[in-house]
């Protein structure tokens, strides 16, 4: 297993080096910079002298060749340096740091409630296969999974916080200050996420566990005597939940793009916000430096799917 | 005997309204505002966007030199009075004395010296002169004098000492030299209020100044400015009190919040307007002719309605009718006249085809397509390009490739620092305008300072010589609201997209 980690965590040498390689240039075929940004341009009635643009460029190095400040960027980076914001100044190690847990709590609040919400429907579809329960779920799955996250979202908003003013429409409270306050600001963003989830993984399940209910083992079950919730709960969840168990896993990590507009719309400080706002700023550094963290969360998530497997079903470590 | 028992009466009365709003006023509470935008910086000098956020956002630090009263007069904030040289190139302020940085440094004549000295070492400068006016260089003649020298006469200065103008904001000076660039993330400023807590792209934590003069004036324990993107979580959220105040330029969001009882709505005709400029210097839009066919051709109610759900009214110049100088709508622009519209391109005779470039922002998009749509009922094709806004847009209008752009222009506090871009000889002439008699009514303009009444006829005359070869279509007057629930008291109307938020207090 030690092997397989290790092997895992070597893969994140090659995709870390690619993925900012690829963003740094990509970003870079962008019309303007953060120079244009801080001179002005682009505000309504500014003229602004092109010298002063390339003065601004000079003296945050953007006049570098694009190779020459990625391997600085590189450089810094295996250090640990992350470089700092162009506009505001703020190291980039802390703005991602101040940030990280915000969407981390919401990514395993919306997971944990579309696995809460998931799991039931997915047992009940496949307890009632092919009846009116099975085709009320799907139908119901199949509403949410075609509803944008934002609508969703905008939705939830407006009824939770505007009419029935249970929960903030905006705003983060962080855990230290207020246990409640916090849980009460992220209810809604995660369930907007955790909507658009559940769908999937209802789906997975109900399948797998219909496949698994037709297994030799479980007419054994049956023929003992054992009462059918019992064999549904003991005996053919755990077997079908493998395809769920891997679909969590590369769903939490897709969430990261749903996050980015739920964070928006609930004004959530996380790392998608940030993301959105460092590309409209230009803010190359900042830019790099969430890739860095997504890139390696992606890996990580991976790698905790595989051992999981392992602990489900011992014959895969083996 | 009965006047007296009147005089006395009066008396009563206007002593129990002072009292009652004194009361009124509470002390204490936290006013949570929503941003659009995150703060990029305090230091104009390395973010000198005048963007409405960032500037309200940085308000409670700072104070002006004067304001204006109801008459226009000049009320004394941190100067206690003006005078300028006859031929008005200089201009010599004396501050008040006995004022106080928030971190106790003395403000004083030398403070502005600095303070200016930094901005004209820096990169920005050349756009800060564009609202602050031609600053050669700031003197202090005694400690708490200081005379401001310009390049040119420079009647406009007047309404800069008295208006909001972000880069007249000082900061300590000691404290600057100490922190360097630092001061983007550390300002000190004399105002109400002082930096606590800034997490860029989040939230900016205000709170009181120890060191200010008027204590009783500090109504709020704190001021949070938060980020909300979006008109609609912004709005939400003052709905459902996660936040107090909002600010928009957005219409529909204003209708909205009116209808609300539980919300008041402040909204303020800020002048400035959007527009579509042309490239005067290529056909088809070379010729005057198809300009005035251009602007015959749409029905700017219309337009109104649509990009922006009629919030606000069809401009005639760059000042709305809040400003002592907008030309009372006598500009002479055309009319919506689709016949005459005809009759024009019938005169000039060729097919008209041009390319046109907007961003992608509704009251932009929504207003490109319209104008599109009125055109193209008059024959004229126009291929529209949507480009990022920013500086990708105005390399786009820069490049050449266009004949016509959208854009939209900031009311200033003066005519003299509006309008130089249809000037031939101006670096920032991007309509490339080469018109004798605009150039002839700019330069008039400019000379024309004896007074008030004087130069807005010089002004006025300048803006119908350019609408007379209408080098520019104007569109809407920018409208914008304080949007803020019902709790929050004291709010006053923004002026030039600017709110004195530190100003409220909470109801209890």
């Amino acid at each position: 297993m030690l092997y397989y980690i290790r092997r895992k965590l070597l893969h994140l040498i090659p995709i870390t080096f690619a993925v900012t390689a690829l963003s740094f240039f990509f970003i870079d075929l962008l019309p303007g910079d953060v120079a244009d940004a801080i001179a002005g341009v682009g505000t309504d009635n500014a003229v602004v002298d092109e010298a002063v643009v390339q003065a601004i460029r000079e003296d945050l190095g953007l006049d570098r060749p694009i190779l020459n400040r990625y391997f600085s960027w590189l450089g810094g980076a295996f250090t640990g340096e992350l470089g700092k914001s162009y506009q505001t100044g703020q190291s980039v190690s802390d703005a991602i740091g101040l940030r990280l847990p915000v969407t981390l709590q919401l990514l395993v609040m919306a997971q944990c409630m579309a696995v809460l919400f998931a799991v039931p429907a997915g047992i009940l579809a496949a307890y009632r296969a092919g009846k009116a329960t099975d085709k009320f779920v799907t139908t119901l799955a199949f509403a949410f999974l075609a509803a944008p996250s934002f609508i969703i979202a905008i939705i939830l908003a407006f009824l939770f916080a505007v009419i029935l003013n249970w929960f903030p429409a905006t705003g983060y409270v962080p855990f230290s200050e207020d246990l409640i306050g916090n849980l009460r600001s992220f209810f809604l963003p995660a369930l907007a996420l955790a909507l658009i989830e559940w769908p999937i993984l209802s789906r997975v399940l109900r399948n797998d566990l219909i496949e698994t209910l037709q297994e030799d083992f479980i007419l054994l079950a049956k023929a003992k005597g054992l009462s059918y919730g019992y064999i549904l709960l003991r005996h053919a969840l755990r077997p079908s939940s493998f395809t769920l168990i891997t679909i969590v896993g590369i769903q939490l990590g897709n969430l990261i793009s749903g996050a980015v507009i739920v964070e928006s719309i609930f004004a959530l400080p996380g790392i998608g916000t940030l993301l959105v706002a460092s590309i409209h700023a230009r803010e190359i550094l900042m830019v790099q430096g969430i890739i860095v963290i997504m890139a390696v969360a992606y890996v990580v998530i991976n790698l905790v799917v595989d051992i999981l497997y392992g602990a489900l079903d011992p014959r895969i470590r083996q | 005997m009965k006047r007296m028992i009147k005089l006395i009466t009066l008396g009563l009365v206007g002593a129990l309204i002072i009292t009652t709003t004194a009361f009124a006023q509470t002390k204490g509470g936290t006013l949570t505002v929503g941003m659009d935008r995150p703060m990029t910086g305090f230091d104009s000098s390395m973010n000198p966007r005048p963007e409405y956020n960032r500037r309200n956002a940085m308000f409670p630090v700072y104070e002006d030199l004067f304001s204006q009263g109801a008459d226009g007069k000049l009320v004394p904030v941190l100067g206690s009075s003006v005078k300028s040289s006859p031929d008005k190139k200089n201009w010599t302020v004396k501050l008040k004395k006995g004022i106080r940085f928030s971190n106790g440094e003395a403000f004083d004549a030398s403070a502005y010296v600095v303070h200016f000295k930094r901005y004209q070492k820096s990169k920005a400068w050349g756009f800060l002169r564009g609202m602050v006016g031609p600053i050669k260089e700031v003197v202090a003649k005694d400690s708490h004098t200081v005379e401001f020298r310009m390049l040119r006469p420079f009647p406009a200065f007047a309404a800069i000492l008295s208006n909001p103008v972000y880069p007249m904001w000082a900061n300590a000076p000691k404290h600057s030299a100490k922190v360097g660039k630092e001061l983007n993330r550390q300002p000190v400023g004399t105002g109400p209020y002082l930096l606590s807590n800034w997490t860029p792209g989040v939230s900016i934590t205000y709170v009181k100044n120890p060191n200010y003069r008027d204590p009783k004036s500090q109504h709020l324990d704190k001021i949070v400015f938060k980020v909300i993107k979006g008109e609609l979580p912004r709005l939400n959220s003052v709905k459902s009190g996660a936040i107090d105040v909002m600010l928009t330029r957005d219409g529909k969001t204003a209708s909205q919040a009116k209808k609300d009882p539980n919300l008041q709505v402040l909204t303020e005709l800020v002048g400035g307007t959007t527009t579509i400029e042309f490239n005067t210097s290529r056909p088809p839009l070379n010729d005057v002719r198809v300009r005035k066919a251009l602007a015959h051709a749409v029905n700017r109610r219309a337009d109104l309605k649509a990009s922006n759900d009629g919030f606000g009214i069809p401009s005639t110049d760059w000042f709305g009718p809040g400003s002592k100088w907008y030309c009372g709508g006598k500009t002479g622009y055309p009319e919506f006249n689709p016949g005459k519209a005809k009759g024009l391109l019938r005169a000039y005779g060729k097919p008209v085809k041009f390319k046109m470039v907007t961003m992608p922002i509704k009251n932009f998009i929504v207003g490109a397509k319209l104008h599109q749509t009125f055109w193209k009922r008059m024959g004229i094709e126009v291929e529209l390009k949507v480009v990022p806004p920013g500086p990708a847009y105005f390399r786009a209008v820069r490049s050449g490739r266009f004949d016509a752009w959208l854009v939209g222009i900031s009311e200033a506090v003066d005519p003299g620092l509006q309008g130089q871009a249809f000037f031939s000889k101006n670096r920032g002439n991007s309509t490339k305008s080469n018109f004798p008699d605009v150039d002839a009514a700019l330069k008039k303009a400019w000379r024309s300072f004896k007074d008030d009444g004087t130069r807005k006829a010089a002004y006025c005359d300048y803006v119908r010589a350019v609408v007379k070869q209408q080098p520019i279509l104007f569109r809407a007057h920018n409208n914008f609201a304080v949007i803020a629930g019902k709790k929050v008291k004291g709010l006053k109307k923004s002026s030039l997209t600017l709110t004195r938020l530190h100003k409220a207090w909470l109801a209890r």
